[in-house]
């Protein structure tokens, strides 16, 4: 049965979610109002004069090849970040599944790096991987594979995969956990007297039982990718070398706050919000579907 | 088909004993039926025989081959679980092929045995939908499907039809019934309904708390049940039970009240005590003058057919079945008396019958 309160009132439902609204007002709908005015305009070199110019901007960023390279830059590194981030969660997730003794213990540790703000994550790995003195760099050392993300330009885009993997594989476990846990152990014995090695078990039954959870976290992969990994840019690679690290929220701060393009960096803002709303939607209508055990 | 064998078989978690010891064989092709109280270890047993819990004391055997240290899927057993535990993103017929599909079986040997289990069950209009479209019976019936396919020597179940409902169970119960005659598969059944364990089963296992109570037929167990508690569980409403001590030929219970009696068996001795136990049905309405016992009746449960009264003898409960002409009310008085060869002697120390 439905529950539904009434009130007496009319007045009352609107004053009890007017804080919400309120916020969303000043901190969404104003900001986003605002950039996509900005968006429309151009602005003179001292910021005296400002001209309305239609679609201008966005019609020069689309043929700035610049923007394009790091429309590519930012599809490898959110799709590494999603294919990585959710392997690895999984891998640890099932691992953490079957361990009996110590289980808060592992847990704890592994849900651990979500706790590390991202800015502290991309100057913590910049150390770790440091071509001078990074512990991982020495490891790779002895591997031989020379570790110098501030000259290799794809190395530095591995460097920032890394570090953003890292701080997300928590999130992705503690989900992909959940979801292990809910699968009733008796589908799981049934496949054993199926007779489904492990293997086959894991990719036969488990893997599609976990679909609705892989779905839901790769759309948040991605969003997180797309939109959170600011910090970790910043306080890692700064975009560069060159431009091989600069990802689209990275270029939209670059070039509005240090080359004060407002113009063209609100444009970009605004493209970034579409491609958000697009993922919130695919979230939305998709994740609902679920699996029913 | 294949006989299986448990000898001693034990089983623990950490230090505590769940199943202390059970020896049994189970001929081929023959149907035995697990019941007992909840907790008492039904479902551990055939997990150990199904490999789902490692065993650990004793050995069970199918087929003449110990199998304590096979994988499941090594012993040709097939399982049918409580809740079915059928594979949700598969259809009926890939729940039911999946198992000969790992065994490398043919498409062409898979569909047809598929389609053979989908006749025999009902099932070929369903054989494409999934599990969700399909109703509580239907989805225990691909259980039984899947079971089926894989043509095993043995088949466990654990309470396959306890999830649902008393119509339906009473159905599936018919025709898992017909099921056996015609594959004639030796099997495990585990149940806590005891008209399940008697209509379905060659013989019938009671257990209590890890302990077998009694082995046999179920007209066996029911007119000479081995304890107090198989003559406790099995039977409903259940036995009446008084006791006391003999004092000649005649009981005297524990607060003093003495029946007539007649014969005790030779082993009983005088001042020996015991516990008499007797079907409510078995209780016969008599003349005053032959009454061993009255009761007053102070409840009557009416269930079709016939009707039980309740009452009570010197603190102990008493069942009787009424025939529904009688027309007893509640407060009437019921002189009773019962046939001597029809009551059950037990050991008031050890719960065995005498
Ligand atoms: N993993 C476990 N660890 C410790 N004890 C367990 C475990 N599994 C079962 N037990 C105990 O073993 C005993 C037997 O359990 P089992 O599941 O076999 O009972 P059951 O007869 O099938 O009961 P039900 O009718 O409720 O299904 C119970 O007392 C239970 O508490
Ligand atoms: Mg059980």
């Amino acid at each position: 049965m439905e529950k539904r309160v009434r009130f007496d009132s009319k007045l009352l439902p609107y004053l009890l979610i007017a804080p919400q609204i309120a916020i969303t007002l000043v901190f969404f709908f104003w900001p986003a109002g605002q950039a996509l005015w900005q968006s429309m305009q151009v602005q003179d070199a001292f910021g005296e004069r400002t001209t309305f110019v239609w679609f201008d901007n966005f019609i020069t960023l689309f043929n700035d090849d610049a923007y394009l390279e790091s429309f590519k830059v930012t599809a490898i590194f959110s799709t590494a970040v999603s294919v990585l981030g959710l392997s690895l969660s999984l891998f640890l997730a099932v691992k953490a599944d079957k361990v009996i003794k110590g289980t808060s213990i592992y847990r704890t540790i592994l849900i651990a790096p979500y706790a590390v703000a991202p800015a502290i994550v991309g100057v913590l790995w910049t150390f770790l991987m440091s071509p001078s003195l990074g512990l991982v760099t020495h490891w790779l050392s002895l591997v031989g594979v020379h570790w110098d993300h501030i000259l290799d330009s794809k190395q530095a885009l591995g460097l920032i995969i890394v570090a953003a993997v890292w701080k997300q594989i928590s999130y992705n476990f503690i989900f992909f956990l959940a979801g292990l846990q809910s699968i009733p152990k008796s589908l799981i014995e049934a496949s054993s007297i199926d007779g489904a090695s492990p293997m086959r078990r894991f990719w036969d039954i488990i893997f599609p039982l976990l679909s609705p959870t892989t779905f839901f976290l790769f759309v948040v992969n991605m969003v997180y990718a797309f939109f959170d990994t600011f910090a970790i840019v910043d306080a890692s690679t700064k975009g560069g070398p060159g431009r091989a690290t600069e990802i689209l929220v990275y270029k939209v701060y670059n070039e509005g706050f240090k080359g004060l393009d407002l113009g063209g960096s609100a444009a970009q803002s605004v493209v970034l919000m579409l491609i958000v709303i697009g993922l919130t939607v695919v979230q939305f209508r998709y994740v609902e579907r679920k699996v029913q055990y | 088909m294949a006989q299986v064998e448990f000898k001693g078989v034990k089983k623990s978690y950490g230090n505590v004993d769940v199943i202390h010891g059970v020896d049994l064989t189970i001929g081929d092709g023959e149907f035995v039926v697990i019941v007992g109280p909840s907790g008492c270890g039904k479902s551990t047993l055939l997990r150990m025989v199904a490999g789902l819990e490692p065993i650990t004391g004793g050995e069970i055997w199918i087929d003449g081959k110990v199998v304590n240290k096979l994988e499941p899927k090594d012993r040709d057993i097939a399982m049918v679980f409580q809740n079915y535990a059928l594979y949700p993103h598969m259809t009926v017929r890939q729940n039911m092929s999946y198992g000969l599909k790992i065994r490398k079986m043919s498409e062409a040997d898979i569909s047809a045995r598929v389609a053979k289990a989908a006749e025999i069950l009902e099932l070929a209009h369903l054989l494409d939908r999934t599990p969700r479209q399909l109703s509580g019976g239907q989805r225990q019936r691909v259980a039984m499907g899947r079971a089926i396919v894989r043509e095993p020597k043995v088949f466990l179940f654990d309470e396959p039809l306890s999830n649902l409902d008393a119509k339906l169970r009473v159905d599936m119960r018919l025709e898992m019934q017909k099921l056996h005659q015609e594959l004639k598969v030796t099997s495990l059944y585990v149940t806590h309904d005891q008209i399940e364990a008697m209509t379905l089963s060659d013989r019938m296992l009671v257990m209590n708390s890890g302990i077998i109570e009694q082995v046999g037929t179920p007209k066996e167990v029911y007119e000479r049940p081995a304890s107090l508690f198989v003559a406790n569980f099995i039977g409903t409403p259940a036995m009446n039970q008084i006791w006391g001590v003999r004092a000649g030929q005649s009981l005297k219970t524990d607060q003093g009240d003495m029946f007539h009696v007649g014969e005790f068996p030779s082993t009983i001795d005088n001042g020996g005590r015991v516990a008499l136990g007797v079907r409510p049905e078995h209780l016969q309405l008599v003349p005053e003058a032959q009454a061993r016992f009255s009761i007053a009746i102070q409840m009557i449960e009416w269930v079709g057919a016939d009707a039980y009264a309740y009452g009570q003898f010197a603190n102990y409960r008493v069942i009787c079945r009424l025939d529904n002409a009688t027309g007893a009310r509640v407060g009437d008085r019921l002189p009773l008396s019962f046939d001597p060869m029809r009551v059950h002697w037990f050991d008031a120390d050890t719960g065995k019958r005498i």
